[in-house]
C-alpha cells in the first residue's frame, strides 16, 4: 500500500469548505469529508466543460449548498419547536366555544387576533406598513381637500357670497373697472351689499419709524368688510365718506401688522402713520386670522376718482357681493345682465362686449387648484385600492395555508359566521393598527402637501388634526379592513370540515383565483391610467422647462427699488438717482451688466394698454390691439440678452425734449405692420389721451407672463421720457447671483439710507417658481403611479406564481409527455399576457377618458398624446413581462415526478 | 386502497431526492456518494443532486428512521475516506412502497383523465 501525500486543496475546494460553514455545526462535523468527496466527484464529471460549464458548476454548487443549509436549519428549528410545543395543548387557544356574551367573544376574537398576528411579525408588519402609507396619504389628502374645497369659508353666511368678474365676449377677464363697479353698486336690486377689492397688494413704504419699512397695502371699497361680515377687532370699518373723492385720509391695519408695529396696543387706533410720504389716520384693525384674496398689512379705502378708480376703461377690481336673502345666484346674474346691457348702450366705446359674471365665492376661489387637489385625491384613493387588492390577495393565499387551523376550529363547533367574524376581526385589527400609524403619518404629510402646493384659502395654514380628519381616518380604516378582509374571510370560513381534514393542504380555490385575476386586471388598468397621467404631466413639465423665455435668465439677480414721492418730486432727481445707482452697481466686483426696467419679465407681469398704427386707425376703437407697456433704461436689451432685430437701441439722447420713441417686440411688429418695415412708423398709445410714438427698433419676443404664456404685443419706452418711482433691476453677474446681494444693498443705501431693498431673488428661481405646481403635480403623480405599478406587478406575480403552483400537476404531466420548456413558458405567459393585455386595454380606454380632466394642467401636450400612451403601454408591458417570467421560469423547473407526487 | 398509517402519511409526498435515495438503497447498502452516482445513472442525468442536497436528505432520512448507517470494514483502497454506508430500514421499505403505490394511483388517474380529455 502506498502512502498518500498530505492533502492539498484546490482553490475551489477551499471555497467549498468555507461554504460549508452555512450548515449547523453538528451536521458539518458529521458530513464534512463526505460532502467534499461528493464535491470533487461532481467537479470531475465531464459534463462541466469550458468556462461556461465551470461557471454553471459554481452556481449549481452554491445554490445547492445554500438551499440544503436552509433546509437543515429549518429542520433543526422545527424539531426544537415541536419538542417545546408538546407541553401546550392547542385547544387552550380555542377553549370555551359559545361561552359568554357578544362583548366577551369579540374581546376573545381581538385577543386571539393580536396573538395570532404576533406569530407572523414579518407578514403583519408588511401588511400594516402598506396600509399605513395608503391610509396616511388618503387622510392627509382628504384633510387638505376638506380645508380647501369642502369646508365653508370663514365668513358670515358664506353661502350668500358671490364673486363678480368682468367678461369680454364671454371670456373671463376677470377684473372690472371702478366706474362699472359704482354703477352695478347703485343700480342692482339683488345685493345686500356689493364690495370691491383691488387686483393685488401694492407695495407701500412706511417712514417715520426707525427704519423705512416696505409693507403690502390693498385697496378695498369701504363696504368690503361689512359685505364679508367680519367685524374689526379694534376701532371700526371704513365709512361711506371715506370712499368719496375728498374723504378723510385713513387706513385700517391687519391684525398681524398691528401686532408687529404696535404690539396690539388699543391706542394705535387714532394714531397717524406715514405711508408713501402721506400721513394716514388709523381707524380700525381687522382680526389677525382674517385673510381675503391677498396678504395685506394695510387696508386702504378705494376712493371714487382716486388711485385705480378714475376710469371705465381700466380694469383693476374684483367685485364681492352678498345676496339678499331669498335671491338665487341665477336671479342675481339676470339682474347683472340687465345692468351690463344698459352700460353697453350708454358707454359703447368701453362696454360694448363687457359683462359681469357671478360665481359662488367659494367655487371661484378654489377653481385654480380644484383639479389638482381632486386629481391627487383620486390618485391616492386608487393607490389605496390597489394596496387593498394586494393585501386581499396575500390573505387569500394565506387563507389556504390556514385552512387546517380553521377546520379544526370548525370541527370543535365554531359556526361559519363565527369564523368569518374572527377573520374579519383580524383584518379590521390589522387595519386599525395601520390606521393609527397612517394618521400620525398624515399629520406630517399634510404639512408637506401645503409646503409644495400653496393653497390660497383663508386659515389654510392653521391645519392640525381636525374632527373631520379623524372621522375620515376611522371610516377609511374600517372600510379598508372590511374591503381587503371580506373575500378572504368568506372563502376561508366556508370550509368543508370533513373534506379539509381528509385531504392534504392542497386546495381547489378557483373562485379565489378568479377574484385575484380580476384584481390584477383592475390593478393593471388603474396603474396604466396613473402612469399615463404622470407621463403627460412629466412631458408637460419638460416642455415648460424647455421654453425659451426670450432672454438669458442665468446669472441674473433681481431687485426692486422704490423711491417715495415726497423726496423725489422732480423728474431729474429720479433720473439722477437711477443713473448713479446703475453706475455704482456696475462697479460691484462680479457684476457684468445692469438692466433697469419698471416691470421685469416673469417677476412683474401685467400692465397693458391700447395701441394702433397711426396710419391705420381702426374703424371701431374696441378693435384696437392691447400691448404690454414697459419703460427701460438704455442698455436694457443688451444686459438681458434680448435680440435687437432691427433699428437702434434706446440711448441716453432719447430724453423728454426729443421725439417720443418706442421699441416694439416682434409680435407687435407683425401685428401692427404685417410684412412692412416698422422702423420710423408711428404708433398711437392710449395714455388717457392718444399719444404718438416713433418706432425705433424691433426686439425679440419675451415671455413676460412666464414660460406658460405665449409672447404678446409688448413695447418699451425710454425712462428719460416716462420716469417711474419704482424700478426693478436685473443684475447680471459672473458669480453666483445671490452672493452680491449685500453689495447691492450697500450700493442703494450709499445713495439713500431710506430706501428699502427687499425681495432679492435670482431670475432662475423666479422662473422655477412659476412652474413649481406643475413640478409638484408631475412628481407626486409619478410617485403614486410608480407605487401603483409596483403593487400591480407584485399582484400579477402573485397570481401567476399561485397559478403555477396549482397547475404544477398539469405542467408535470405535460413535461412527462414531452412538452418542451418553450411550451411551458408559453402556457404561463399566455395567462399573464392575457391579464396584462386586458388590463392595459381597459387602462388605455380609461385614460383616454380620464386625462381630459387634466387638460387645463397640460402645456404643449394633448391629453391623448399618442407618444405617452404608447410609451406607457410598452413600459408597463415590459415590467409585466418580468413579473410573468419569474413564475414561468419556475414552471420550467417543475420536476414531473415532484409534481405528480404532490397530488 | 389500503389504510396508510399516519406516520407514513406524515412524510408524504416524498421529495424527489428522498424517493430516489430510497429506490437506490432498496437494491442494497451503498455509501453516500455511490447513492448519488446511482441516481444519476438511473435517471440518465435528469435528476441531479448536489453534495448539500444529498447529505441533507440522508441526514433527514436517518432522523425519520427511513435509513440507518451501517458500520463496515474498509475493504478496498478506494474506501480511504471515512465512508459511511446506509441501508433501508423496514419502515423505510414501507414508506417506499406506500409512495410508489400513491404515485401509481396518480399516474393511472392522470392517464385516464388525459384519455377522457382527448375524447371530449
Amino acid at each position: 500500500m502506498c502512502q498518500l501525500p498530505p492533502p492539498r486543496h484546490s482553490p475551489g475546494e477551499r471555497l467549498f469548505r468555507l461554504l460549508l460553514l452555512l450548515f449547523p455545526r453538528n451536521f458539518r462535523h458529521a458530513y464534512r469529508e463526505q460532502l467534499v468527496e461528493a464535491y470533487i466527484g461532481q467537479r470531475n464529471e465531464a459534463r462541466y466543460g469550458g468556462l461556461l460549464g465551470r461557471l454553471r458548476f459554481a452556481v449549481d454548487i452554491v445554490a445547492d449548498t445554500t438551499l440544503a443549509a436552509v433546509r437543515r436549519h429549518t429542520a433543526v428549528l422545527g424539531g426544537r419547536a415541536r419538542r417545546s410545543r408538546t407541553n401546550r395543548s392547542p385547544t387552550t387557544i380555542i377553549a370555551k366555544p359559545g361561552i359568554g356574551n357578544m362583548t366577551s367573544s369579540v374581546l376573545q376574537d381581538v385577543s386571539y387576533t393580536v396573538r395570532n398576528l404576533g406569530k407572523n411579525p414579518g407578514f403583519t408588519a408588511l401588511v400594516i406598513l402598506i396600509l399605513a402609507v395608503g391610509i396616511g396619504a388618503n387622510v392627509a389628502m382628504f384633510s387638505t381637500m376638506n380645508q380647501a374645497l369642502i369646508r365653508p369659508l370663514p365668513y358670515e353666511e358664506p353661502g350668500n357670497l358671490v364673486l363678480g368678474r368682468a367678461t369680454f365676449n364671454g371670456n373671463i377677464n376677470p377684473l372690472m373697472s371702478a366706474y362699472d363697479y359704482f354703477d352695478y353698486h347703485e343700480r342692482n336690486q339683488v345685493f345686500e351689499s356689493l364690495g370691491a377689492i383691488n387686483f393685488g397688494p401694492i407695495d407701500l413704504t412706511i417712514t417715520g419709524g426707525e427704519e423705512p419699512e416696505q409693507v403690502a397695502g390693498v385697496f378695498v371699497s369701504w363696504d368690503l368688510f361689512p359685505t364679508l361680515g367680519i367685524p374689526a377687532v379694534a376701532g371700526r370699518h371704513f365709512t361711506p365718506e371715506e370712499g368719496e373723492p375728498d374723504g378723510p385720509a385713513v387706513v385700517m391695519l391687519s391684525g398681524g401688522y398691528w401686532q408687529r408695529r404696535f404690539g396690539s396696543a388699543a391706542d394705535a387706533v387714532g394714531q397717524s402713520i406715514t405711508v408713501n410720504g402721506f400721513p394716514l389716520t388709523i381707524v380700525g384693525v381687522m382680526p389677525a386670522d382674517f385673510h381675503f384674496m391677498h396678504d395685506a398689512d394695510l387696508w386702504v379705502p378705494m376712493r371714487r376718482d382716486g388711485a385705480f378708480a378714475n376710469a371705465r376703461r381700466w380694469h383693476n377690481w374684483y367685485l364681492v357681493g352678498r345676496l339678499r336673502s331669498g335671491v338665487t345666484i341665477e336671479r342675481a346674474q339676470a339682474d347683472m345682465d340687465v345692468i351690463s346691457a344698459q352700460l353697453a348702450s350708454e358707454y359703447p366705446e368701453t362696454n360694448r362686449d363687457k359683462a359681469l359674471l357671478l360665481t359662488e365665492l367659494h367655487e371661484a376661489m378654489t377653481e385654480d387648484y380644484r383639479t389638482s387637489v381632486l386629481l391627487l385625491m383620486g390618485a391616492v384613493g386608487l393607490v389605496l385600492l390597489i394596496a387593498c387588492g394586494n393585501v386581499a390577495g396575500l390573505l387569500l393565499a394565506r387563507g389556504s395555508v390556514r385552512r387546517s387551523e380553521l377546520s379544526i376550529r370548525a370541527a370543535l363547533g365554531a359556526s361559519a359566521p363565527r369564523l368569518m367574524r374572527q377573520l374579519l376581526t383580524e383584518s379590521v385589527v390589522t387595519a386599525a393598527a395601520a390606521g393609527m400609524l397612517g394618521t400620525v403619518l398624515a399629520v406630517w404629510l399634510q404639512k408637506l402637501i401645503l409646503q409644495f402646493m400653496p393653497i390660497d384659502i383663508p386659515s389654510m395654514q392653521s391645519m392640525g388634526i381636525s374632527g373631520s380628519m379623524l372621522a375620515f381616518a376611522v371610516i377609511l380604516t374600517v372600510t379598508t379592513g372590511l374591503l381587503f378582509g371580506i373575500l378572504p374571510a368568506t372563502r376561508a370560513a366556508n370550509t368543508n370540515v370533513v373534506e379539509d381534514l381528509k385531504s392534504s393542504a392542497r386546495t381547489t380555490d378557483s373562485g379565489g383565483s378568479r377574484f385575484r385575476s380580476a384584481l390584477v386586471v383592475a390593478q393593471v388598468a388603474v396603474s396604466v391610467i396613473l402612469l399615463i397621467g404622470s407621463g403627460l404631466l412629466i412631458r408637460s413639465f419638460a416642455s415648460l422647462r424647455g421654453v425659451d423665455p426670450g432672454f438669458d435668465a442665468r446669472h441674473l439677480l433681481t431687485a426692486e427699488i422704490r423711491l417715495t414721492q415726497d423726496k423725489y418730486s422732480e423728474t431729474d432727481q429720479l433720473i439722477n438717482f437711477f443713473s448713479g445707482l446703475r453706475e455704482d452697481v456696475r462697479a460691484i466686483p462680479g457684476v457684468t451688466d445692469v438692466a433697469l426696467i419698471n416691470q421685469l419679465p416673469i417677476r412683474n407681469p401685467g400692465n397693458n394698454i391700447y395701441v394702433y398704427a397711426a396710419d391705420r386707425p381702426p374703424a371701431d376703437r374696441n378693435d384696437r390691439n392691447v400691448a404690454y407697456t414697459r419703460t427701460v433704461f438704455p442698455g436694457y436689451f443688451d444686459a438681458m440678452r434680448i435680440r435687437l432685430l432691427s433699428g437702434r437701441d434706446i440711448g441716453p439722447s432719447d430724453v423728454a425734449e426729443s421725439p417720443p420713441i418706442l421699441v416694439i417686440n416682434e409680435t407687435m411688429a407683425q401685428t401692427l405692420f404685417p410684412d412692412e418695415d416698422p422702423i420710423g412708423r408711428q404708433v398711437v398709445v392710449d395714455m388717457g389721451q392718444d399719444v404718438s410714438f416713433e418706432v425705433i427698433a424691433v426686439v425679440g419676443d419675451v415671455r413676460l407672463d412666464g414660460p406658460r404664456y405665449n409672447p404678446r404685443l409688448a413695447m418699451y419706452g425710454s425712462y428719460f421720457q416716462r420716469p417711474y418711482y419704482t424700478m426693478r433691476m436685473a443684475v447680471r453677474t459672473a458669480v453666483e447671483p445671490t452672493s452680491i446681494a449685500r453689495a447691492l444693498r450697500a450700493a442703494v443705501w450709499s445713495q439713500d439710507r431710506d430706501i428699502p431693498v427687499d425681495d432679492l431673488s435670482a431670475m432662475e428661481d423666479l422662473i422655477a417658481r412659476t412652474v413649481s405646481r406643475d413640478k409638484v403635480m408631475a412628481l407626486s403623480l409619478t410617485v403614486f403611479a410608480t407605487v401603483a405599478m409596483s403593487l400591480a406587478a407584485i399582484g400579477l406575480y402573485g397570481v401567476l406564481a399561485y397559478y403555477v403552483s396549482r397547475r404544477a400537476h398539469e405542467i408535470g404531466i405535460r413535461v412527462a409527455l414531452g412538452a418542451e420548456a418553450r411550451d411551458i413558458v408559453q402556457l404561463v405567459l399566455r395567462r399573464g399576457v392575457t391579464l396584462v393585455a386586458v388590463g392595459i386595454l381597459i387602462g388605455l380606454v380609461g385614460a383616454f377618458w380620464v386625462t381630459r380632466l387634466i387638460q387645463q394642467m397640460l402645456f404643449a401636450v394633448e391629453p391623448t398624446d399618442l407618444t405617452t400612451f404608447v410609451t406607457v403601454s410598452l413600459f408597463f408591458a415590459s415590467v409585466a413581462t418580468i413579473a410573468c417570467l419569474v413564475p414561468a421560469w419556475r414552471a420550467i423547473r417543475v420536476d414531473p415526478l415532484t409534481a405528480l407526487q404532490t397530488e | 386502497m389500503t389504510e396508510i398509517p399516519l406516520e407514513i402519511r406524515r412524510l408524504q409526498p416524498l421529495r424527489p431526492a428522498v424517493l430516489h435515495i430510497l429506490l437506490v438503497l432498496a437494491e442494497g447498502e451503498r455509501h453516500g456518494y455511490a447513492v448519488k452516482q446511482a441516481v444519476v445513472q438511473r435517471t440518465n442525468g435528469v435528476v441531479k443532486m448536489g453534495p448539500g442536497t444529498l447529505y441533507e436528505s440522508i441526514q433527514r432520512m436517518v432522523e425519520h428512521g427511513l435509513i440507518q448507517p451501517v458500520h463496515r470494514l474498509q475493504n478496498s483502497p478506494r474506501d480511504q475516506t471515512q465512508r459511511r454506508y446506509y441501508r433501508l430500514t423496514p419502515f423505510g421499505k414501507q414508506v417506499l412502497h406506500a409512495e410508489v403505490a400513491r404515485l401509481a394511483e396518480i399516474v393511472d388517474c392522470a392517464r385516464s383523465s388525459l384519455h377522457e380529455g382527448k375524447h371530449a
